[in-house]
Parts: C-alpha cells; sequence; structure tokens
C-alpha cells in the first residue's frame, strides 16, 4: 500500500514539475526589433550626398493569415540592419503592422506602406517609422505618387452586378487628408502602374480569372479620372515601370501553361509596342540609369524545379524599328552565390553606388535573407529578414 | 468469485473515472445503474480479449460527465494527442497522434473509416457525442488481428462507438429528450428513441440539431517590454455562426449467440460561417460553408464451425461541400465539391489452436471527387495477420498490408477546362506498397498485472485528391508519405480492495515512441509570385514519452472519487535539409509539454446521484511556424473546466431493480431527470490554438435531460 502511493506521488509530482518547467503563460509581450551589425563603415550622416541614400526601409510580406507583415530597416551610417522596427515603434497599433504588405514607398517626408490583407495603406514618418494613420483601401496592390496625391491599385472595385467579373479601381488619395478623394474602375485584379504625364497605365492582370487572363493596360487620365482606353500588351500583366525615355516596362506572368512569361517595352507616345525576346522570364525588375536588373524565376513541370536567372540589360536600344532592341542580357550576380538563393523575391538597386539588393523567400514560411551584391556581382553582405522579404526603397539624408 | 472480481478489476482499470460499483455494489443499486455498468463490462471484457496493447478509452458513464460537445472536445484528454482547434462550436477540429499529422490518423465510426479523399482531414468538432458510448485512441493500429485490411493501414486510430440499445426486462421502447443551452446563443436539443422490435432485433434512431450564433468576445492584449500596456482590445467574433442537424438510424439483429448483422444510416447537414484569422484592421470574414455528410453502411458477422469468424462490412458515403466568399474586400470566389465513397470489405479470422489464430482480409474502395474537379481512386488492401498466445505470459501479433492505390483523373476546373489534359496523366499506374507491423504484449506474472509492451510499425499516408490535383498546386506525381513507428512501454495496476464491497484501483502507462516520417508532403514554392506545388521533401524525427496514471478510489457512504492525469512529452524536429534555417527545430504547433488532468468526485444511492467533474488541460509553449524564434513563439495554453450534475429517478419509487426481472407486469420503469452545468474555461483566459484564431474566454452550457 505504501509503495503504491509512493508511485503516485512520484508521478503526480513528476508531471507538475514539468508543467512548472515550462511555466505558465505571461503577458504577451511587443516583439522588440533585432539589430544586427552589418560589415559597413559607420559613417555620420552629414557625410553622405543628397542623392546617396542614407537608409532602406524593406517590406517583409508575410505568409497570408500569419498578420506578419513587418518593416525592417538597413542603417548605412550606423551599419545595422534592424529588423521588425514598425511594432516596436508603434506599440498600440492593434494587432501590428498587419497581413501580407504588398507595396513600400517613400513621398515626401513619409513612409507609405501597402497591406494587402489588411486592406489598408499606413501612413508612417519616413525617421522614424511612426505611424501618422492609414487609409483603408479594400484589397489594395500598389502605390505611386503625383502633384500631392497618392494613386492605389485595388483588385476590388465598386460592387458590380455579376459578383463573378469584379472589375478592379484605382483609388486616389490625398496625401494632406489621408481621404480617398476619387476612384475609377479599371480591368481585372490590377496590379502595377505608372504615371506618365497626365496619364496612368496600369497593368490588368486578370490573375482570378484563369484560363481567361487580363492581358491589357488601362489608361487612366488623371484630370477628369476616367478609363480612357484599353491598350492590349500581353498575357497576365504584372509590373510596370517607366525608364528615363517614358517607356513602360511590363511584364507578363504567362498563363503557367502554354504563354511563357515575357518582358514587352511598351512606348505610349508612338503606342508601340515590342517584346523583348532575348531575356526570359522576368518576374522583378529595376531600372537604374541605362541598365535594368532582373530576375526571373520559372517553374518547369519537366524537372520539378525552379529555374531562376539573374541578368542585367541595356534598354537605350529598344524602339520599333530596331531588329535588334537589347543586348543579351548579362550576368548580375558574378561570384556564383546565386544558387544559395532559393526563391528570389525583390531586387532594388542603389542608384548612388550601384550595390544590388537581392532578397530570397525561401519557403515563403520561414524568415528570408536579404543580399547586399556590388555593381560587379560580388556578394558584399547577407542578412536574416522577416517572412517573405520584397519589397525595398531609400531613405535620403 | 474469483472470476467476477478480475473483471470487476478489469471493469475499473478500462473505465476509471465512472460512477460504477464493483459488481457486488451494484446488487443494491438501482437497475438503471447496473444496466450501465454492465454496458461497460461488456465493452471491456471484450477489450481484454481482443487487445493486447490495451487502448485508451473514455466510455459510459464518463463520457456522459464530462458533458463535452464534440469528439473532439473528448479526445482532448487522451495523451500523445495535438488538436488542431479553430475555436467556436463550428471551427474546424484536426487531431494528430504523436506528431504524425492529421493525415496519418484513421477515424473509424463503428469500425468503418471516415473518409474525406479530398484533404484527407476529419473535422471531429463535426462528431456528436450525443450517440457515442465509447471512444479509443490506439497508437499504431487495434492490436486485434480481427479486422479489416484497411484498419492495418492507419499509423493512429480512433474508433468510436455508437450506443447499441439495451431494453430492461419486458421494456419495448427507450427515450430520451436533452436540450442544451449556453454561452453564443447555443442552442442544441436532441432526441433518442430506441425501439424492440423483436427479442433479438432493435431499431435505434437519434436526432440532433446544432445552432449557435458563434459570437464570443475574445481578447487580445500586448504590452511593452517596460510593462506598459501596449493595447488592450476585445472583440466580438463574427461569422462563426453555425447550424447544423444529425439524424442517425440504425437496425441491428443479434440472431445468435455469435452472429449478427447492423444497418446503419447518418446524416449530417450544416451551413456556417468560416470566421477566418484575426488580423490586423479585419475583424470579420465573409466566407460561408455548406456541408453535407451522408453514409449508409452495413455490418454482418458471424462464426462459423465454431473456429471460422467472418465479418462483411459494405459502405457508401456522399459529401457534399459548397464554399463561398462573400467578402466585399475579397475577390468572389465560389466552389463546389462531390465525393463519393463505395467501400466493401470481407475479414475472416481463423483459430487454429487456442493459441494460434490467423486473419486475412481484402478491402475495396472507390473515391470519386467531382464538381471542382474530376478525380477517381480505386483502392484494394489485402492484409495477412497470425497471433500467438503463449499461456497469456506472451502475445505475439505480425501483420502484413499490401495497398494498391489506382489514381485516375480529369481535371475540369475552370483554369483547366480550356487547356489540353495532356500533362496531367489520365490515368496512373498502380501504386503498390507493403507495409509489417508487429505488436508484442507480454506479461511475466499473472498474479501482478504489469505488462511489457512494444511494436513496430509502417504505414503510408497517401495524398491527397488535393495534394494531386488542386489548381496549380497540385502535383500528380507525389509518393505516399512514410511513416515508421517503434514504441515501447509498461502499463501496471493495481487494484487493492477496502472489503468485500468495496474496490479501488490505481493504473499507470508509460510509452517511449520514436517515429520517422519520411517523403513527408510539403508544399513548395514554384516559380515567381505566390505559388506552390506538393513535393515529397520533408524528413521528421519524432521522439516521445507518454505517461497517464489513474486512480479509482470508492469511499465509504457511496462517495467516490477519480483522479486521471495524462503527460506528453515530445521533440518533433524537422531534418530534411541542414541549409535550411529551420533544420533542428520543432516542427509547428508540436508542443514539448502537453497534459491533462480530471478528477471527479460523486456520490449515489438508489435513486440519485450528484457528481462534480473538474478536468485541466496544458498545452506548452510551442513555435506557430518552423523557424523557432521569437517570431513564431506561441505561449502556453491551460483550461480549467468544470462540470456539476444531478440525476434523479422521478419515477415514484417501485423498487424494480429485483422486481422487474420477476415480474414484467405491472413494473413502472425509471425515469431519470439530468441536469448538468458546465462551465469552460473558468479563468477566461485568452489564448489562441492556432495563431490568430482567438478562442472564447468563461463560457457556460446548461442540458437537461429526461430519460425513459
Amino acid at each position: 500500500m505504501y509503495h503504491k502511493h509512493n508511485i503516485l506521488i512520484w508521478v503526480i509530482g513528476y508531471w507538475l514539475l514539468a508543467i512548472g518547467l515550462t511555466s505558465c503563460r505571461g503577458d504577451e509581450i511587443v516583439v522588440p526589433s533585432e539589430y544586427e551589425l552589418l560589415p559597413i563603415p559607420v559613417r555620420a550622416e552629414s557625410s553622405f550626398a543628397p542623392n546617396e541614400p542614407i537608409g532602406m526601409y524593406l517590406l517583409n510580406e508575410g505568409n497570408m493569415g500569419s498578420n506578419k507583415a513587418s518593416i525592417d530597416y538597413v542603417d548605412f551610417c550606423n551599419g545595422y540592419y534592424i529588423r521588425n522596427i514598425y511594432g516596436e515603434r508603434n506599440p498600440n497599433v492593434i494587432k501590428e503592422l498587419g497581413d501580407v504588405g504588398n507595396d513600400i514607398q517613400v513621398y515626401g517626408n513619409r513612409l507609405y506602406a501597402v497591406i494587402n490583407c489588411s486592406h489598408k495603406v499606413e501612413v508612417m514618418d519616413l525617421r522614424t517609422c511612426r505611424r501618422i494613420g492609414q487609409v483603408d483601401i479594400p484589397n489594395c496592390r500598389y502605390i505611386r505618387f503625383k502633384d500631392g496625391k497618392a494613386y492605389i491599385s485595388s483588385y476590388v472595385g465598386p460592387v458590380s452586378i455579376d459578383p463573378n467579373a469584379q472589375l478592379g479601381a484605382i483609388f486616389e488619395v490625398d496625401t494632406a487628408t489621408l481621404r480617398v478623394t476619387r476612384q475609377v474602375t479599371v480591368g481585372y485584379q490590377p496590379e502595377e502602374f505608372e504615371i506618365i504625364g497626365n496619364h496612368l497605365y496600369v497593368a490588368n492582370s486578370g490573375g482570378y480569372h484563369a484560363p481567361d487572363y487580363d492581358s491589357t493596360l488601362s489608361v487612366v487620365d488623371l484630370t477628369d479620372f476616367r478609363q480612357i482606353k484599353k491598350i492590349p500588351v500581353c498575357v497576365n500583366p504584372h509590373r510596370v515601370r517607366k525608364d528615363q525615355y517614358d517607356r513602360l516596362w511590363i511584364t507578363s506572368r504567362g498563363d503557367h501553361k502554354d504563354v511563357q512569361p515575357q518582358l514587352v517595352c511598351f512606348q505610349p507616345i508612338s503606342n508601340s509596342l515590342l517584346p523583348i525576346a532575348n531575356v526570359p522570364a522576368v518576374s522583378e525588375m529595376v531600372i537604374f540609369g541605362d541598365s535594368m536588373c532582373f530576375y526571373g524565376s520559372h517553374w518547369s513541370d519537366e524537372t520539378m524545379s525552379n529555374t531562376i536567372t539573374y541578368g542585367v540589360i541595356d534598354i537605350r536600344y529598344p524602339i520599333a524599328d530596331s531588329q535588334y532592341p537589347t543586348s543579351d542580357p548579362r550576368p548580375l550576380i558574378t561570384d556564383g552565390t546565386e544558387k544559395n538563393i532559393k526563391i528570389p523575391y525583390g531586387i532594388q538597386v542603389n542608384p548612388y553606388n550601384g550595390d544590388i539588393y537581392i532578397t530570397d523567400a525561401k519557403n515563403y514560411v520561414s524568415s528570408g535573407q536579404l543580399h547586399c551584391y556590388s555593381r560587379e556581382g560580388k556578394r558584399k553582405w547577407s542578412v536574416r529578414t522577416g517572412d517573405i522579404p520584397a519589397h525595398m526603397c531609400f531613405v535620403y539624408r | 468469485m474469483r472470476r467476477i472480481v478480475s473483471i470487476v478489476f478489469f471493469t475499473l482499470s478500462c473505465v476509471v473515472a465512472s460512477a460504477q460499483m464493483s459488481a457486488t455494489d451494484s446488487l443494491y443499486l438501482d437497475s438503471i445503474y447496473r444496466h450501465l455498468e454492465l454496458d461497460e463490462y461488456t465493452v471491456t471484457a471484450r477489450v481484454k480479449e481482443k487487445d493486447i496493447i490495451i487502448p485508451q478509452t473514455l466510455s459510459g458513464t464518463q463520457l456522459k460527465k464530462m458533458n463535452a460537445l464534440s469528439v473532439a472536445d473528448a479526445i482532448r484528454y487522451f495523451s500523445g494527442v495535438q488538436i488542431k482547434d479553430y475555436g467556436g462550436v463550428g471551427g474546424l477540429k484536426t487531431v494528430n497522434i504523436r506528431s504524425m499529422g492529421t493525415n496519418h490518423m484513421g477515424v473509424y465510426y463503428n469500425g468503418i473509416q471516415l473518409g474525406n479523399a479530398q484533404n484527407g482531414q476529419i473535422d471531429l468538432g463535426k462528431y456528436s457525442l450525443e450517440n457515442i458510448e465509447e471512444i479509443q485512441l490506439f497508437n499504431g493500429q487495434k492490436s486485434d488481428i480481427w479486422q479489416s485490411a484497411r484498419e492495418f493501414g492507419a499509423a493512429g486510430s480512433i474508433y468510436l462507438t455508437t450506443r447499441r440499445p439495451r431494453f430492461e426486462n419486458g421494456k419495448t421502447f427507450n427515450i430520451k429528450g436533452q436540450m442544451r443551452a449556453g454561452s453564443f446563443d447555443l442552442i442544441n436539443p436532441s432526441f433518442l428513441l430506441d425501439v424492440k422490435l423483436s427479442e433479438t432485433m432493435s431499431l435505434t434512431t437519434n436526432a440532433e440539431l446544432v445552432s449557435s450564433s458563434g459570437k464570443y468576445p475574445f481578447r487580445y492584449r500586448r504590452v511593452t517590454p517596460s510593462g506598459e500596456v501596449a493595447y488592450d482590445t476585445t472583440a466580438i467574433r463574427q461569422n462563426g455562426d453555425i447550424n447544423a442537424i444529425r439524424v442517425e438510424a440504425a437496425i441491428n439483429h443479434y440472431y445468435s449467440n455469435t452472429g449478427f448483422w447492423k444497418l446503419q444510416l447518418y446524416h449530417y447537414n450544416s451551413e456556417r460561417g468560416v470566421p477566418g484569422a484575426i488580423v490586423n484592421n479585419v475583424w470579420r470574414n465573409g466566407e460561408r460553408l455548406w456541408d453535407r455528410n451522408s453514409f449508409v453502411q452495413a455490418t454482418w458477422q458471424d462464426e462459423l464451425f465454431n473456429r471460422w469468424s467472418v465479418r462483411v462490412n459494405a459502405k457508401y458515403a456522399n459529401d457534399y461541400t459548397r464554399n463561398i466568399n462573400n467578402d466585399d474586400k475579397l475577390i468572389h470566389v465560389e466552389n463546389q465539391y462531390l465525393q463519393q465513397e463505395l467501400y466493401l470489405t470481407m475479414t475472416n479470422k481463423v483459430r487454429i489452436f487456442d493459441w494460434w489464430d490467423v486473419s486475412a482480409a481484402y478491402d475495396l474502395q472507390y473515391n470519386a471527387l467531382s464538381m471542382y474537379a474530376e478525380a477517381h481512386r480505386f483502392t484494394h488492401w489485402l492484409s495477412v495477420a497470425t497471433a500467438i498466445n503463449i499461456k497469456n505470459y506472451l502475445r505475439l501479433q505480425t501483420s502484413v498490408l499490401g495497398t494498391f492505390v489506382q489514381d485516375c483523373s480529369k481535371i475540369n476546373n475552370s483554369e483547366r477546362a480550356a487547356l489540353n489534359n495532356s500533362e496531367q496523366p489520365a490515368k496512373q499506374a498502380l501504386n503498390t506498397k507493403l507495409t509489417p507491423a508487429f505488436f508484442l504484449s507480454y506479461r511475466p506474472s499473472q498474479v501482478v498485472d504489469l505488462r511489457f509492451n512494444a511494436f513496430y510499425k509502417q504505414s503510408y499516408r497517401y495524398p491527397t485528391f488535393n495534394d494531386l490535383y488542386y489548381t496549380d498546386m497540385g502535383n500528380a506525381y507525389l509518393k505516399p508519405e512514410l511513416a515508421k513507428q517503434h514504441s515501447a512501454g509498461l502499463s501496471f495496476a493495481q487494484p487493492f480492495r477496502i472489503n468485500e464491497l468495496r474496490g479501488s484501483e490505481f493504473r499507470i502507462n508509460a510509452d517511449y515512441y520514436y517515429n520517422r516520417i519520411s517523403d513527408k508532403i510539403i508544399a513548395y514554392p514554384k516559380g515567381q509570385q505566390f505559388r506552390w506545388t506538393m513535393l515529397n521533401l520533408g524528413l521528421v524525427k519524432i521522439n516521445g514519452i507518454d505517461i497517464n496514471a489513474q486512480l479509482h478510489f470508492v469511499l465509504p457512504k457511496n462517495f467516490y472519487l477519480t483522479a486521471k492525469a495524462q503527460y506528453t512529452y515530445q521533440t518533433a524536429i524537422d531534418v530534411t535539409d541542414p541549409n535550411d534555417s529551420y533544420y533542428g527545430d520543432q516542427i509547428p504547433y508540436i508542443p514539448w509539454h502537453s497534459g491533462s488532468a480530471v478528477g471527479m468526485f460523486g456520490w449515489q444511492n438508489d435513486w440519485q446521484q450528484y457528481g462534480l467533474n473538474y478536468s485541466f488541460i496544458y498545452v506548452g509553449e510551442r513555435y506557430n511556424q518552423q523557424e523557432n524564434i521569437i517570431y513564431n513563439y506561441t505561449q502556453p495554453w491551460y483550461t480549467h473546466d468544470l462540470s456539476l450534475f444531478g440525476e434523479w429517478n422521478i419515477q415514484p419509487i417501485s423498487h424494480s431493480a429485483k422486481g422487474a426481472s420477476n415480474s414484467p407486469k405491472g413494473v413502472r420503469y425509471p425515469i431519470i431527470l439530468r441536469v448538468a452545468l458546465d462551465v469552460n474555461n473558468l479563468l477566461s483566459q485568452d489564448y489562441d490554438v492556432i495563431l490568430n484564431y482567438p478562442m472564447p474566454k468563461r463560457n457556460y452550457k446548461c442540458t437537461i435531460s429526461i430519460t425513459y
């Protein structure tokens, strides 16, 4: 009898001990920022040229439903990488930055982050990353600016009669009041856009209408905020970037079946459209003077693997009547370290020194990496980021 | 007498936490209680005979006392089980045994597996406890060779057994009406009718309605590292409503001592909101889900020539799901799925000698998915098994299962419709797998109830239709995922008698296990943008210890006390690729420590009983994503639940216990009124089981039932 009770006491004791060891639930703490030293020289802010970035914000998308969108900051002055800066700077914002960050841009002294599944544009002070306000835009995707107005593309415009044919929209927001001033309906699931002169060009992807993808560019007149025409460009267009010659570079994601992804160049002034045949699939690019740095990742059902390419092309030549629109791409990464990048998910180029920043989203549900390459394509440093690092923008003195 | 006593103690050991007295005690109890106990005898005696490793069991009055709403709520008290609960009455609740993943689990309803060929997940929140008499959990498989071939295929098995109607002498029908109401506007009436068609044949019918608004308050609170409140907000969960109806009917015919057949119909229909994740700026989601599950199943079993036991099962299931996203802020999406399943099995067991049994079984199943996508699958299972019992000291079982899967598919969803299907294989080659299992149990002494047991088992988890064919994501070339389990443990039980009438018992089980999951099917990023595919990439190693202890005390003056505790420690680490940042980290949502404790205290006499049931569940810290870093850290949660009940025979006293058996005429059978009050999450802890799916704070339930 005595012996038996002993066993019981031992069992219960062990069990209580085990629970005691793992302890109880405590207060949930706003996760503080993490600082990591980068192998770059420390410089006084005053030593930076006016056109030399003193820092770079990086928006991590975070997997859908995880509410893990986060902002990291690369401090070029002090040589720090600061992870997850938003939560610490804005502890009072309920449920932090939000779910799925989709774009981050600087305009004036403010930082604008488009948080897709939180249906908002977060407006912050550029230097402190403290919240100034938010603009609620449903299913917002990308943001651009002109003359004190912010323009935001959104997958969902006004509710239409046929819920299966829901068109997207461009919203106009007054950056002074952070109120929506106007909106215009465009094509299906609009993605990136650019503003040239008084016209806004937005890529209608139709990504939710597979296999009947949209393939047009909507042109919106900014004076009366009206869609004036739709120009067929390429299947499932996504990126739209303008160069210094007022041409638009547009990527097509293809239909994931027969139509391969491609890059096209559209010149609004001449209404000419030129497929760039000698460049493989482009997923994301950045135009830097007369160069375009890009990467492309493309899944092959045959090899059951991703084919990833990185390259730089000279964009000066593509004109409609040219036989050789661009030079063949030259490699972006020259030291062989690209094999360490699993899924490139963002690219940016430092406009002052030509450093190239490439992010790796890994498997989308773990921390990514930010790699810095010199303009010669040699890796300088790498750092751990948040989940799905994707969008970058610079801060100047 | 010795035999009776041993049965009694065995009963106690298997159904510890219950109101029962010893067999001798029950002689002076009202017949109602006795017949409950007799149920348990039959159940546990059968268990003793068949299973060489004793499963974890919840049955009869014990289940009743827990007063849980669904099977998922009850299963939380088993060791080695992790539950994923998305919150609320309508929220998805799936279980996972020993960290192997939900898809490795088999859930059996009266011995026939519940299927979901589409995603492999069984939502145990949908299965009501109302009509369930017993829940058993087996690690590996049921350690009894008389089972269908398919039953040998799961890595862990949960058996749900519905109530078998029993009639007191002379009674021709039983009837029960119950009303349950509680927080979140829960209304849950149910009705049961058993009819005795003849001495050997009976009909039982059961219907239940569940309705809840799902509007519960939840709270998110954060503090800054310096201790100031950063934010503290309470909101009401929206779009978590549910309306569900369940109707069941069964005919049982026990035509001889060895043979019976049974026909069962099951129908479940529900409409619910899918409340979704709570993220910044989003407090409401607009997704709706309609679900209809219907099946008919039949069993026939008999023993022929005294040596050959045979059982034939057949089932047809028809499941329809419709899903709409009505959210203004999101793209409108509507999907419909229809799944059909046809299943047939024949199981044979031959007793060659008293100590040597062999069995063979063949199962055939056809699955079809239609509407959203077209896919078909034929599966054949063939098993042979043998069991040896050496003088009750050493028992051995070996089985080999052959699984033959053939898939045919034609994707015709909107995306693929216009494309040629040449890349989709119309018909795949037959996939053949052989999996062995070995079980042994050694009991060194027939006097002391101490047993050592061990098993080794291989099992495959086949890719689901979603894994194979889901739009864009599916990979038709997936291989099945392989689980290898090694487990060793011991169990010890010690009854101690206070006197001839009263017995108490202590029991403890401890198991160590090591599982290895290879070719784990995981989502892999594909190409540009947010596109995935499924690949056989993962490798996970799981080490764990399960301990459970039970103590049952029969106290003087008709009081009883039962205590039960279980604890699990486990590591489940991802060792897929040393280059991954999460290499060697605990896989998501697997806590290192988890446990539960249940205490039941009660009193009863021959026409009334009262009881107080307290339960505590603890799930330790864990991570919500693969990497074990601070951003993915999830705090422990633990809840205290309290249940108080009273039960009265409101039929004027007729001393029916012995009278009934002697003279059925003029006997007034008992009418039992039962009232139960429940408080769940007593300390109102604010917690998430799954990140961003808040669970309810303190909530209440009241149940009133009348049984005749």
